[in-house]
This record gives structure tokens, sequence and C-alpha cells, in this order.
């Protein structure tokens, strides 16, 4: 949980890249302390750019692999004699490194838009099944109707395309600005403005077609 | 039926707008509008209200995230990071051909200061992000040597140099490690690293002393000391004796640490990385 707690206390995005960049800076020297930066900064990004990779990737084993891609290349970079100070947000940096090596994961093989595991029946033939993100439905604390809701909801997500669906969760899940979900897209933030808008309404849609609002 | 154009025109716009509104991304004057219209329009509040649930029904799906998934990326990255070790093997080797084992005190020495869970800057240390351009949110305070110190991929040479010497043997060979009387240690790797260190030292005891994973010394007993100050960050002279400049008053012994300071050897200045919290 160390790593919530380390996001947690970034109580704003300004000091969350002040952080980063403190990071990088240190990271980018290689003498002591170097490696701990790095490692710091993973922990900051961590969690942001899995969440992405997922939501594009569709794949748990697959974000985990973009994941470790990203930050391989984030250490590289660092790492490397390219000028980095034109870097104002490291955060939204990474998630879009993160988003591009998911592009590029998606681009090199074919992949599953859902969660799935292939299992081999007794005919020996290979089928998938379908597995939730997350099992709610023994959570006891929740109430029938919000199950429902929550479940639909994010069949919602999962309908939209995909533009949409990583800008939501871009907004809803990492709590990124406009601004970011500009830099991390790399659109306009009008665009990021009515996608948004857009996005929001199509599960407001969903949801009344399937009269949970 | 004309107002209820306008108004139905105006509605139209706020929508448009409410959720930028909700998501706090509009000018101050633009969002007063927004609060002002939707504080008069049932319609249009009651729409916002929903956008509002919707947000927070989407933030309530969560996206499982693997226990290990920070162990993963760091082995990964690690992974990556070793094969390109032998580049760097090779140039730390080349770095040990360098080193001068002195013995005796004195001379102007260069030291590394490296804090890693020191138990004098352990308890009340926090450190200040602000003061240091270096980020000095890890670094280990572990001296028992002026001189000498020998890192990783990182070796700064000076004169005077005492240390101790702790070494033991691994299956891939022999592994460096300094160990200070704070029973701390930094490493370098790599058996072509022992190799020519003791063939620097030309100690054939020394020898032994590695394989036998025992403390050696060279030459006289490292000095141990602290990097205590009476609260005043000394900016050090290059070429200065370290244990005058970090000793303040010149005083030796136990204090208070109220400040201390890392001393970039390769830049020949002190940067105040931490100080005490009181």
């Amino acid at each position: 949980m160390a790593e919530i707690i380390e996001v947690s206390a970034v109580k704003s995005h300004e000091l969350r890249d002040e952080r980063l960049s403190a990071l990088a800076a240190k990271a980018r020297t290689g003498g002591v302390g170097a490696e701990k930066a790095f490692e710091d900064m993973v922990r900051l990004c961590e969690k942001g750019t899995y969440e992405l990779a997922f939501q594009i990737t569709r794949n748990r084993e697959d974000a985990l692999d973009v994941a470790q891609e990203t930050f391989i290349k984030l250490w590289q970079l660092l790492l490397g004699e390219a000028e980095l100070s034109q870097i104002k947000s490291w955060y939204s940096y990474v998630l879009r490194m993160a988003r591009n090596c998911s592009l590029d994961f998606l681009r090199k093989q074919s992949i599953r838009r859902h969660d799935s595991l292939s299992v081999t029946d007794e005919d020996g033939e290979r089928k998938e099944l379908d597995i939730p993100d997350e099992d709610i439905s023994s959570d006891p604390v929740l109430s029938y109707e919000r199950r429902e809701r929550i479940e639909a909801v994010r069949d919602a997500i999962n309908s939209l395309d995909d533009d949409y669906r990583q800008i939501l969760v871009l907004r809803e899940t990492e709590g990124c600005s406009y601004k970011e979900i500009s830099e991390i897209m790399g659109i306009e933030m009008g665009t990021v403005k009515s996608k948004i808008f857009r996005a929001r309404g199509h599960v407001k849609e969903y949801l009344e077609k399937r009269n949970i609002l | 039926m004309e107002r209820d154009g306008i108004k139905g025109a105006e509605c139209e716009l706020v929508r448009r707008e409410l959720s930028a509104y909700l998501d706090g991304e509009l000018e101050d004057a633009d969002a007063e509008k927004i609060k002002n219209h939707i504080g008069g329009c049932d319609d249009c509040r009651e729409v916002f209200e929903m956008l509002s649930d919707i947000s927070e029904d989407i933030r309530s799906v969560k996206i499982d995230i693997p226990e290990d998934l920070h162990l993963h990326i760091m082995s990964a990255v690690n992974e990556e990071k070793a094969k390109d070790g032998g580049e760097k093997a090779k140039k730390f080797n080349s770095r040990i051909r360098k080193i001068a084992l002195w013995c005796g005190a004195g001379a102007a020495a260069i030291i590394c200061l490296t804090l890693i869970g020191s138990p004098i800057f352990r308890g009340g240390f926090e450190l200040d992000m602000a003061k240091s351009a270096d980020d000095a949110a890890n670094f280990a305070a572990d001296i028992s040597f002026s001189g000498k110190a020998v890192e990783k991929d990182a070796v700064c040479e000076a004169e005077g140099a005492n240390y101790s010497l702790f070494d033991s043997l691994n299956e891939d060979g022999a592994e460096i490690v300094y160990e200070t009387k704070h029973n701390k240690h930094y490493s370098g790797s790599a058996k072509e690293e022992a190799d020519d260190l003791e063939a620097a030292c030309g100690d054939s005891e020394l020898l032994s002393q590695l394989q036998g994973g025992k403390t050696g010394e060279i030459g006289t007993e490292a000095e141990t000391f602290s990097a205590e100050t009476d609260g005043e960050a000394i900016a050090p002279v290059a070429g200065q004796d370290p244990s005058d400049l970090l000793l303040g008053n010149g005083d030796r012994g136990e204090k208070n640490v109220s400040e201390m300071f890392f001393y970039d050897p390769c830049a020949a200045r002190g940067n105040l990385v931490a100080k005490k919290h009181e």
C-alpha cells in the first residue's frame, strides 16, 4: 500500500510534478541515490500507468508487460543524452509513454478487448472466458442495487470507443486535468472537454436504457 | 415563446459546460455563470447532479492492481540494467586501476558521504528537499574513512585514504564491500574489481582476507567521524581537510546532529541536504 500512500500524499498535480521533476533530475545524475530516485518515480506513476495500459489492452498480463516496457523506456530516457528540460509534467509524460507503448503493443499482436483466460475444455478445444475486472459480487458492504449500478457503469465504459474510454479513465480514475489529458492523448484541450462531455453522456444513456438511472 | 427559446438556448450552452464545470476546468467568471444558472434552473441542476453521480460511479469502477506490480516493473528494469552492466563493469575496472592506497591521515582528502540507515541519522531527520538542488532523498552518512570511497560505477579518488575492506565471495565471484565502523557497506562488484584491487594493494594477506570474508585493513585504521555541525552548513573548500570542514569548531564526538551536507567529491562542493526537524 506504500505507493498509494505516496500518491495520496501529493495534494495537487503541481506537487506531484514537482516531486517527479526532482526525482528525474536525481535519477539522471547516476550518482548516489539515483536508483532510489528512479524507483520513487516508478512508485508515483506505476498505478496510473497500469490502469491506462489495462484500459487499452484489456488484459492484465499485457498491461503488466506494457507497464514494464514503459518504465524500461523511462529509465533509458533518463540515462540518455536527450534534453529533458522541456518536460513540464513528468506524470503526463510517463502516461503518454504508457499509452504509446500500449498502442504499439496492440499493433504488434492481436489483442482481446476484454479480460479473458483461455481454457481447454474436455474436447481439447480452447475456449475463452470473460473475467470481470474486479469481482465485487461478494462484497457484503455493497447493496445489490449499488453492485448492479457499478456493473452497469463498467459495461457502459467498456462499450465506449477506445479514445473515449481512455480519456474517461484518465479523468475519473487518475484525476488528470484536461491539460494533462491533452498532453497524454496528444489532442487539443477543447477536444478533451467535448469528449469527456460525450463520454459521460454515453454512460448516462447506457444506464437509462438499463433502467438503472 | 421567445423567452422560452432564449432560455432553452441558454440551457443548451450551460449543459455543454457542465462537465468542465464539474471538473473545475472553467475560468472563474464562467464557473460563476454556470453556478448562478443551475442555482435558478431546476432542469440544468438535475442534469448537473446526474453528471456528478455518474462521475462518482465511474470512479467506483476499480481496476484491480496486481499486488506485485512494483516488483514486476523493477525486476524488468533491473534485468535491462544488468544487460548494460557488462559495459559499466569495464569502465569501473579501469577506474579501479587508478586507485591509490595511502596510509596515514592528513593530506587533502575527498569524502563521499552516503547515508544508509545510519543509527545516528535514523531518528528525527527529514530531508529538506527545497534546500538541495540534488534530491537528497537517499544518501548515506556512512563515514568510517577519510579519503577514498568506492561506489559501484563511481570512483572518487583522493589522497590520504584509509579504509577498511571487507569482502566476501559469492557464487558469481568476489564482491568488494567497503565496511565502515558503523557496519554499513557500499560495494562494488565483479571479480575483476576484486582482482584489480588486490593487485593494486599488492597485499597477499589482504587477498586471504578477501577470500575469507574478513575485515581487512590497509594502512592505519580508518577513522570514524561524524558529519556533525553546530547548526551551520559548512561549504568545504576543495583541498581542505574534510575532518576539519565537517566538524565546524573542530570538536569531535557525539553531538546533536542538526544539519549535514552531502559533499560531492566530483564537484568539490557541499550541498545542504538534510536538516533535523525539531
